[in-house]
């Protein structure tokens, strides 16, 4: 019974990792299924690419900057919600409602919002700074995609932090507070150790998620202005489908999963 | 004391109220600029509560770019979908859940790594795939590429949520001399009707909102997707923003309608994957 489902998962999984695998040792482009075997000269030429090495350095900095600050706003705004306040599931839906909306929607608000003349710029305008060009400057182009994907991945962050702190008996904080703790040690003692579990998973989860991230980048800038915000994402796109070059955008993938996988393990150690 | 716990409560207000506003006001920003005329648009500094009030980029998106036709190829692709991938899941989530046998637990694992593999990684290989077995550039191609997008999760969610039926129902059942299929279509179908309900939803948002594998696998212009459709309309420097922001309202009312509707159990689901494994 179990069967359809796992031969579902292995081809969701095992032959895609295992396909991008192969194609990354040979070279195959769109049209030429029957490529030669290349071995690892596909790697050590990215590896010597300045756009692939700069692609790797630019989503290093939007992964870390998103989750940190996604960690930080959703471990507030969770423990708010988790308060006992008229309106209180107004607020919950309010902050999970972007989670729903289509990526494509979504850019094209910002987009709309991040525009030369638009609302964005008229706010920064009225508090007296200059107006900027969002999507057209390489510094502002990443950080407004840092901005969108903020608002929305965050909802999701929320969701799984509040269901952590909803099970956090109450009693710990009423001991806690019969013995005098404040409400930095409350939240020192009681509850980041209790949500340790979650805040590890859910860190795992965003991080490969937003490394990897292709929709909003691609967007929003579709790598530009220049290479600025070509992450390997992008780069997978551009070579494997607008260059035809299947194998190199393989390879950029298997280099993600070697990433990703240093990362986690790296994460575990720390995390023990 | 007093004056602490006032300041205290003014903060907390404040805070609730800027957070809400930043990730509300965007989608009001839509639907409000959705129903503006151009030179409204781009008026500066801009309305904030809408004077004129037209629905003439609605009509622009529906007649001149043929809209609907994306809205039938969208749910088509949806609904097929949850067809395939709910049924599935529900089978592979009852064995999870009911049955013991060796490779269960590394069976719940590999769906849990399933679920962490990012979509960029797997659009080459479906790609290929696709292309060989004569489905690239079709919505069926499609439909397979979103229900195995769906299962690994729809899977989880459903084995637990089985877990959580009293055994002795279908014990009782089987006593009575039914077969293992009359149990599944009899007693276990009904009561989780609310599990099948959440991972049904679940696969809709995921396929309606897709633009990736879309993007990647359709290329005629008839058979494309609502996503894959709004990404065609310009959006330049001097952006025409009418049609822009019309076909995204479009794009989100049904979901924010379900979404508003479901919240309860699509919130408590999402955690599954997360929380509770």
């Amino acid at each position: 019974m179990v069967l359809p489902s796992l031969f579902f998962l292995g081809l969701w999984s095992i032959y895609p990792l295992g396909y991008n695998l192969w194609l990354s040792f040979h070279k195959v482009d769109i049209g030429h299924p029957e490529g030669p075997f290349v071995g690892l000269d596909q790697y050590i030429s990215l590896l010597s690419d300045i756009e692939v090495l700069k692609s790797f350095y630019s989503v290093t900095i939007y992964t870390i900057t998103v989750t940190v600050f996604q960690f930080i706003l959703a471990l507030v705004l969770a423990s708010i919600a988790n308060l006992t306040f008229k309106g209180r599931s107004l607020f919950r839906i309010s902050m999970v409602l972007a989670w729903a909306i289509p990526v494509i929607a979504a850019a094209n608000i910002w987009k709309f919002m991040l525009w030369r003349e638009g609302v964005i710029n008229y706010f920064l305008m009225i508090w007296g700074f200059e107006p900027v060009s969002w999507l057209e400057n390489s510094t502002f182009a990443l950080l407004s995609i840092i901005i969108v994907s903020l608002w929305k991945t965050f909802p999701f962050v929320f969701i799984c932090i509040l269901a952590g702190l909803q099970s956090i008996p109450e009693y710990l904080y009423e001991a806690a507070k019969i013995d005098g703790a404040s409400m930095t040690q409350r939240f020192l003692h009681i509850t980041l150790p209790n949500l340790k579990t979650i805040l590890s998973t859910v860190i795992i989860l965003r991080v490969i998620f937003i490394f990897n991230w292709f929709e909003m980048p691609w967007l929003l800038t579709k790598g530009g202005p220049g290479t600025a915000t070509t992450f390997p994402s992008i780069l997978i796109y551009l070579r494997a489908f607008l260059a035809y070059s299947l194998s190199e955008g393989a390879a950029i993938s298997m280099l993600c999963m070697l990433i990703l996988l240093i990362f986690i393990m790296l994460f575990f150690k720390l995390s023990r | 004391m007093i004056l602490r716990n006032m300041i205290y409560k003014v903060a907390l207000l404040i805070m609730i109220i800027t957070s809400s506003i930043m990730m509300l006001f965007p989608i009001y920003w839509l639907i409000k600029g959705s129903f503006e005329p151009d030179t409204d648009l781009i008026k500066m500094p801009p309305y904030f509560i809408p004077i004129h009030f037209v629905t003439y980029a609605y009509s622009y998106v529906i007649k001149d770019l043929r809209f609907l036709i994306y809205v039938r190829n969208s749910l088509f692709v949806a609904f097929s979908t949850i067809a395939i991938s709910i049924p599935i899941s529900l089978l592979g989530g009852y064995s999870l859940a009911r049955f013991n046998y060796p490779g269960k637990r590394f069976i719940t694992n590999f769906a849990l790594f399933s679920y962490t593999i990012p979509q960029i990684l797997l659009v080459i290989p479906f790609y290929q795939l696709l292309v060989s077995i004569k489905l690239y550039n079709s919505l069926f191609g499609l439909i397979i590429a979103h229900a195995l997008y769906a299962t690994p999760f729809c899977l989880l969610l459903l084995a637990s949520f089985i877990e959580t039926i009293p055994k002795e129902i279908e014990e009782s059942a089987l006593i009575d001399g039914a077969s293992v299929l009359q149990v599944i279509f009899r007693i276990i179908l009904p009561l989780s009707l609310p599990g099948i309900a959440t991972a049904a939803i679940y696969t809709f948002l995921l396929s309606w909102n897709d633009f990736a594998f879309a993007l990647v696998i359709i290329t005629s212009d008839k058979i494309q997707t609502v996503p894959l459709a709004i990404n065609r309309i310009f959006s330049g420097e001097e952006a025409w923003w009418g049609p822009l922001l019309a076909s995204s309202t479009i794009a989100t009312i049904p979901v924010l309608i379900i979404f508003l509707i479901f919240e309860r159990y699509l919130v408590s689901g999402l955690t599954l994957g997360a929380v509770k494994r």
